[in-house]
């Protein structure tokens, strides 16, 4: 590969680090807000408070999922050459959804949460505008159209390069692979995890365009169960996909670190093809709920979702631990915290598994925000802030300082604080998404604050130092 | 009782998985240039995890698969006709066809006028009984087999607006 796009990839990568991570520190702020007021530290208005967990979840997850994005991109930058224009119209198009998101919500008051159930967006009893349901699931579908850009970028380019069953490892399953048609893991999990974000995205374009045409016409008629499988399809998929892509530049980066090769083979092509079949499967766990849903169907949910533990931790995990063990690996912040964030990965993929598995017992209770806060919170954005570390590191010669350190274990104490404080007011059955806790369970709440201000505390530290290291850079058109 | 030993497994696991990272980070050092043994020891390992995590998932997948509130499986549980309430939920509270319900096995059929609401059974402790969906369109029928009277609660268990969390009712069974 040129160095010249090496480089290019590189600058833009750390461009959209700066402002995702802006965001998502904006964004969880309003996160910590809405759990002080749980916590009755401070009473907002119910309206504010489902006005707040929606930007705060749309915003959080759309920044991230953003910014591993173009960490992924620059992970791949090494192996296969992307469109560079393909990256600023989709980053164009996520800035235009940021702005409506804002729109939306702060002046709109929607509040659906992010799941956007059919018809809460067109009966809101009064609590918001209809324009702003319209806008809402309007921006959905640009963000559905940038990522499917990107996301078909890495497939077409991918198979160019490796065909397309050399790529998605279907070759090396059969055991008719030649190198020249065997991808480096990166590109393999890229492109799977791109393959099924497509199909999700297929999914999402539908129901969002179904319910753009109910918003404009009332007395069009749409499947209520149906339509709650097409979205939990989408966004069940769209949120792991977040967590995948992570996972992918983890093994581009980690054997950096600890000196030795992590090569693509048979077993890891036939994981990463498990894990495609199991998160298409596992979605149906989000309606465990819905009796009317054939029983074969919810047994195969809790299947899926057991089954999606086993590339995860079989391969990926095991794989990682093996890299690591008497590596002589020197645990620098970067490799720390993408060595924390699949421990995150592995603790909170345990519990939606028994969230799945036990899920009459757990469902909409505070046990989910418990399980996925903690592989977002202490996961996915480990892993993004790592590749931030090592591009700085990379290119600025930069070297971690104490503040770094601090930075890493505040956002640890604090993201494990805030995700097992939802956990056990789960345990203790309260509901999730209520404005005021149910009487007698709001102790969880208030601690679950105080973990939240831990966390903002890191990350103005993060923050602060990913700053004052991006101006090491090197200037990148010398 | 669910939900304590699920949350206890919950726990417990977190921290073995804990001990493993903690155990494999600590022991990087010193370097062993001889990666094929290290990934050789790695690889066993691995084979016995495998068939262990397929053993514990096959147990736990039966077990939540039996205790499932779904009809099917109640229905093959329960002995006897069961007492009929027809729930109707609508924004923000709910509409019950008898709010004093006899001991025994009982069935809801929930149904809802507008958006998706959850219906949430809790006892007098405050302990989450069961649940399902609250769907328009649809009906939903969940079993139960009340042991113990007393006062219960009724709380929504699916976001259905702004005044999904004071959404609550209470019967009592006799
Ligand atoms: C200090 C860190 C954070 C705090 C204190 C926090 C707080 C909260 C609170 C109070 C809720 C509503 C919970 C409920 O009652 O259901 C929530 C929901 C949510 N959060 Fe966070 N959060 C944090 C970080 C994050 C991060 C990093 C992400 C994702 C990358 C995230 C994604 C979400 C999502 C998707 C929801 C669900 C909203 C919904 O139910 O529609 N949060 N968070
Ligand atoms: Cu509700």
């Amino acid at each position: 590969m040129d160095a010249l796009y090496e480089r290019r990839v590189a600058g833009i990568s750390l461009g959209i680090g700066a402002i995702t991570i802006v965001l998502f520190g904006t964004t969880i702020f309003f996160g910590v807000i809405a759990r002080m007021s749980q916590g009755g530290f401070i009473t907002l208005r119910p309206d504010v408070f489902y006005e707040f967990m929606t930007l705060h979840s749309v915003g959080v997850a759309g920044s991230l999922m953003t910014g591993i994005t173009a960490m992924m991109w620059y992970s791949l930058r090494k192996h296969i050459n992307l469109h560079m224009n393909l990256m600023q119209i989709m980053f164009g198009i996520i800035g235009a959804v940021v702005v409506s998101l804002l729109a939306a919500t702060l002046l709109g008051f929607y509040g659906t949460g992010w799941t956007f159930l059919y018809p809460l967006p067109f009966k809101s009893a009064g609590a918001w505008d209809d324009w702003a349901a319209g806008l809402y699931l309007l921006l959905l579908l640009c963000v559905v159209a940038a990522m499917s850009l990107s996301w078909g970028d890495v497939v077409i380019t991918a198979a160019r390069k490796y065909t397309f069953s050399g790529a998605v490892g279907w070759k090396l399953i059969a055991g008719k692979d030649t190198p020249e048609t065997t991808p480096p893991p990166v590109v393999l999990i890229s492109v799977i995890t791109s393959l099924c974000g497509l199909f999700s995205n297929i999914a999402g374009a539908t129901v969002l365009i179904l319910l753009l045409i109910h918003w404009a016409d009332p007395g069009f008629y749409l499947d209520y169960l149906y339509i709650k499988n097409l979205i939990y399809y989408f966004g069940h998929i769209l949120m792991n996909m977040a967590m995948y892509m992570a996972v992918a530049v983890v093994y581009e980066l980690l054997p950096l670190y600890a000196k030795r090769p992590w090569k693509s083979n048979k077993i890891v092509a036939i994981s990463w093809n498990a894990a495609f079949i199991a998160v298409s499967l596992a979605y149906l766990h989000h309606l465990l709920q819905d009796f009317p849903q054939p029983f074969a169907i919810q047994v195969i949910a809790v299947f899926g979702s057991y089954m999606a533990a086993f590339p995860a931790t079989v391969v990926t995990v095991i794989g990682a631990m093996v890299l690591v063990y008497r590596s002589g690996i020197q645990w620098t912040v970067a490799p720390l915290y993408m060595f924390l964030g699949l421990m995150s990965w592995a603790i909170g993929g345990f519990w939606a598994v028994l969230d799945a598995g036990f899920n009459n017992a757990f469902h909409n209770t505070m046990f989910v925000p418990g399980h996925f806060h903690l592989y977002l919170l202490a996961g996915t954005s480990f892993i993004f802030v790592a590749t931030l570390y090592n591009i700085t590191e990379e290119l600025g010669g930069c070297k971690d300082t104490f503040e770094d350190r601090l930075g890493l274990w505040a956002w640890f104490i604090g993201a494990y604080g805030v995700a097992l404080t939802f956990l056990l007011s789960g345990v203790l059955g309260t509901p999730r998404r209520y404005a005021v806790q149910m009487p007698g369970k709001e102790t969880w709440s208030t601690f679950g604050a105080l973990f939240g201000w831990i966390v903002i505390f890191a990350l103005i530290l993060v923050i602060g130092r990913y700053l004052t290291r991006l101006q090491k850079v090197k200037p990148l058109r010398s | 009782m669910t939900q304590l030993f699920v949350g206890s497994a919950a726990m417990l696991g977190a921290l073995i998985i804990m001990g493993i990272f903690w155990k494999v980070g600590t022991s990087s050092m010193p370097r062993d240039d001889d990666y094929k043994h290290v990934a050789e020891a790695g690889y066993a390992i691995r084979r016995r995890y495998f068939w262990g995590l397929l053993a514990v998932s096959v147990v736990l997948f039966i077990i939540g698969v039996i205790a499932f509130p779904y009809p099917k499986v109640m229905e093959a549980k329960i002995k006897g006709e069961p007492f009929v309430v027809k729930i109707n939920s609508k924004q923000f509270q709910w509409d019950l066809s008898a709010t004093e319900i006899p001991l025994g096995p009982v069935r809801f059929d929930v149904t809802s006028q507008d958006v998706n609401h959850g219906f949430g059974i809790y006892d007098g402790q405050g302990r989450l009984v069961t649940q399902s969906q609250s769907m328009p369109d649809y009906v939903n029928r969940l079993y139960v087999n009340f042991a113990k009277p007393g006062k219960y609660k009724i709380w929504c268990l699916e976001y259905c607006g702004v005044a999904h969390h004071i959404m609550t009712t209470e019967f009592e069974v006799k």
